[in-house]
């Protein structure tokens, strides 16, 4: 079942445009990662189907409903969750505090014993429970972000650049906790300069280039294209 | 000598409670909204003509009719934001300060029209009189005000807290772009946010008009003292709010009793300016 349809996509920051027509594809249940050089349009793309940004043209069908130029606390509470970059934490409110704010449009879920498992995944965060959300630390403050856009248990899950900044042996604690999202089933759709982890994790992948999409396959694939190793993953 | 010092400091802090009130409703605005809201001293003036009107012609005593204003206020709150502030929002900021300076002026125009300029006052309220406690005198309706300013402050500040929409005018502060990404409508939140803040200029108003008159050049006096504790506080800290509205009313008050009642609002401006230049966040403000 298809999850997430987008559909010849165009959108930019006012008049300057970065994506020249998207077509990406998302099922239930898989995870897809986009992969491409700096400004290549990766997070313009998330920001757009996020509702943050306004397209000029072009469809996001999620759900069968097309999404495209919705306000972004309408397309939240229809079941897509982003991480932004960075994280974009509510930094003078609690941990805690910014896990309920995640749970804004789904309070029930508090009451289901979701903030429990999520404690499970990254129990760091139950520890650091009462501390403000800007005294944490760059690799606690995106477990914490991905976990806030978790409470709400969405219907896919959008993480832009979760290894920035991080610390290398956290990134590889992050990457392991998404391997095990992906194993109960959490649809995906990932943005990463981090190419290595990215089409590890991924079932499939699009590489984006100058807002085009100019290559698509399973991870692997694209991960062993010649191509692509020599040009956008400088391996 | 020191008992009447004492009496000028005891009174100016029971003002300065009522001063705090003020002020948190204007710290809301511009702590959620991003907005300097020049006019929200001419809120409290047009709340203490509402208390006055409400009192003479409904025959309801002033510390009553806040059951009416606060809703008015409420709703021109929300009638405001929709119709001028939120098309300013993404302005730059000359355009967003010649807008509530605009508002300020009609307000007081407004008020000029309809009650005159001359100052009115109620000649009754059930909380006036006054008792005496040793050698110094209680007024009881500033005593009253005091703490019912009091009491709505914590109330506010534990409504921030702990209640699930006062969650989200705080996340909405921090980050409104974050903030709608979890399902938090910001037009709807900054409209709330924004009439809770003209709201509380009505229980003010009302709390002040039980000792005191009004006239339609007020409003300047309080969007001045309002700014001055906010400075003086920072953003953030409820306590902070408070003791910054005692120590500006303790300062009014020593003024107008040692040294002259015209020089008050000098006297506050000094300690605004002072305050911007030494510690621009306040004394108790988060960065």
């Amino acid at each position: 079942m298809t999850a997430l349809r987008v559909q010849g996509l165009r959108s930019g920051y006012g008049k300057v445009p970065i994506l020249a027509g998207v077509d990406l594809l998302v099922a239930g249940g898989e995870v897809v990662a986009v992969v491409g050089p700096n400004g290549s349009g990766k997070s313009t793309l998330l920001k757009t189907i996020c509702g943050l940004i306004r397209p000029y043209s072009g469809q996001i069908l999620f759900d069968g409903r097309d999404m495209a130029g919705r306000p972004s606390y309408h397309i939240a509470r229809a079941g897509i969750s982003y991480v932004p970059e960075g994280g974009r934490l509510f930094p003078n409110m609690t941990v805690r505090e910014n896990l309920l704010m995640g749970a804004f449009a789904t309070p029930a879920n508090l009451k289901s014993g979701l903030l429990e498992e999520i404690y499970t995944l990254f129990p760091i965060l139950q520890r650091r429970g009462r501390q403000y959300a800007a005294t944490l630390s760059g690799g606690e403050k995106q477990m914490l972000a991905i976990s806030r856009g978790l409470v709400s248990s969405p219907k896919i899950l959008m993480l832009d650049e979760p290894s920035l900044g991080i610390a290398p042996k956290l990134v590889e604690e992050i990457y392991d906790r998404l391997h095990a999202l992906k194993a109960k089933g959490l649809t995906v759709l990932l943005v990463e300069q981090n190419t290595n982890f990215a089409l590890e994790l991924a079932d499939r992948a699009y590489v984006l280039e100058n807002g085009r999409i100019v290559l698509e396959g399973s991870g692997q694939d694209v991960a062993a294209n010649p191509e692509i190793k020599r040009h956008f993953l400088g391996l | 000598m020191i008992v009447n010092i004492l009496q000028s400091v005891a009174d100016g802090a029971l003002m300065g409670c009522v001063y705090a009130l003020i002020a948190l409703g204007l710290s809301l605005i511009f702590g959620v909204l991003n907005i300097v809201n020049f006019a929200h001293g001419d809120f409290v003036m047009l709340s203490m003509y509402l208390t006055f009107w409400a009192s003479t012609y409904l025959s309801l005593d002033a510390v009553f009719t806040p059951l009416i204003t606060i809703p008015l206020l409420f709703g021109l709150g929300v009638l405001i934001y929709y119709s001028i502030i939120q098309k300013t929002l993404r302005e730059r900021f000359v355009v967003q300060v010649a807008v509530t300076v605009g508002l300020m002026t009609f307000l007081r125009a407004f008020a000029q029209l309809v009650w005159e300029a001359r100052p009115r006052a109620l000649k009754f309220s059930i909380i006036q009189g006054n008792f005496p406690l040793g050698p110094f005198t209680v007024l009881l309706s500033r005593l009253i005000s005091a703490s019912l300013s009091i009491v709505a402050v914590v109330a506010v500040a534990m409504f921030l807290k702990y209640s699930w929409l006062g969650r989200s005018i705080r996340a909405a502060s921090d980050d409104a772009d974050a903030a709608s990404l979890m399902g938090v409508n910001i037009r709807w939140t900054y409209a709330f946010a924004f009439a809770m803040g003209s709201a509380l200029t009505a229980l003010a108003g009302g709390l002040l008009m039980t000792f005191q008159q009004v006239d339609p050049t007020m409003g300047l006096r309080f969007g001045l003292l309002s700014w001055c504790i906010l400075a003086l506080s920072g953003l953030g800290s409820i306590s902070g709010l408070l003791i910054s509205g005692v120590i500006v009313g303790v300062a009014e008050a020593l003024t107008v009793a040692y040294w002259e009642p015209r020089a008050r609002s000098l006297i506050v401006y000094l300690i605004f300016v002072v305050i911007l230049w030494l510690r621009p966040r306040g004394l108790f403000g988060r960065k």
